[in-house]
């Protein structure tokens, strides 16, 4: 019933709307903190606390292909082959969804230009759905009110505006 | 740095990661197979451009009569995004596994240093490359 119980949290825990997910450093700090909330339960009653963690984080990922000696077994007939990827109910659920949202990222917002790389900051940049206080670094934030100080002007060029835009990122928060 | 990834794959594993990256090459395949078909349409004209390349006005015509020149570049902006973001995932991973177990990452390390290069597909270094892969110290 507790790995259940976990299994329910994690899938509540990683979606927060329809087709965004939790940011994984929170996700993370949430799975910890209901973690530390499972082993401290073994003081009181018996049970096998890191089995019930273990056994519901690692049914998240398990396919077919690992299970397989062939080394590139998870990467054969990527082109053709989509039940390979196809969960079992109520299994694979979160993996899924984290895996759906980065492929619709990088299949859909990063062709439109909607996110760019920044090779200094080694993220993805965005200037749209601007939200400082989740997603912004603090390092970022210095720079932002530094750009507000120093180049509040600085409006002529396009390429300018946009690499000194305020911008939240996408797959890192340094 | 990179922290958003490298908590994933905390969360997730090395597994977890591949079966993102598993999706994400199916997003790289589908931009290479347009690419592909672009260049394909285009043959012709490439063909010619490469043996008329030292006469300017040949080299304009053929230049003028190419197609999907757009749609080509920026579907290889993409690519190179994907693949950016390929890097960045594995960055994390590499990371979360050093964070997590060093005396494995270090072990691994160590380990690949004393092998030559390029031996994921020899059979006899078959369980070091398992290893490799699972920590992803460097490949």
């Amino acid at each position: 019933m507790l790995a259940q119980q976990f299994k329910t949290f994690l899938e509540r825990e990683i979606s927060i709307e329809s087709g965004t997910i939790q940011r994984p450093t929170v996700f993370e700090r949430r799975v910890q903190v209901f973690s530390s909330f499972l082993l401290s339960l073994e003081d009181y009653i018996s049970i096998d606390a890191n089995h019930i963690i273990t056994s519901a984080l690692l049914s998240m990922t398990q396919r077919a292909y690992f299970e397989t000696p062939d080394l590139l077994a998870w990467a054969e007939g990527i082109a053709s082959d989509e039940s390979a990827d196809s969960s079992k109910a109520g299994q694979l659920k979160v993996i899924d969804m984290i895996a759906d949202f980065y492929t619709y990222f990088v299949e859909w917002r990063l062709p439109l230009g909607a996110a760019l790389y920044s090779p200094s900051k080694r993220c993805f940049v965005s200037q749209a759905a601007f939200n400082a206080e989740q997603y912004c670094s603090i390092g970022y934030a210095r720079f932002t009110v530094w750009h507000a100080t120093h180049c509040s002007n600085a409006n002529s060029s396009l390429s300018l505006s946009l690499s000194l835009s305020p911008a939240h990122t996408v797959c890192t928060a340094s | 740095m990179y922290s958003e990834l490298t908590a994933l794959a905390r969360v997730v594993g090395a597994n977890g990661i591949r079966i993102i990256d598993r999706k994400v090459l199916k997003v790289i395949v589908s931009f290479v197979t347009d690419m592909k078909e672009v260049l394909s349409s285009n043959e012709e004209v490439l063909e010619r451009l490469t043996s008329s390349y030292k006469s300017e006005a040949e080299c304009n015509s053929c230049l003028a009569s190419l197609s999907g020149v757009d749609s080509f570049f920026s579907k290889a902006v993409a690519l190179g995004a994907a693949l950016q973001f390929r890097a960045l995932m594995y960055e994390g991973l590499g990371r979360a596994t050093q964070q997590l177990t060093p005396l494995v990452y270090n072990n691994v390390y160590a380990f690949t240093q004393q092998y030559p290069p390029n031996f994921a597909f020899d059979p006899a270094f078959k369980v070091c490359s398992r290893l490799v892969r699972s920590v992803r110290t460097h490949e």
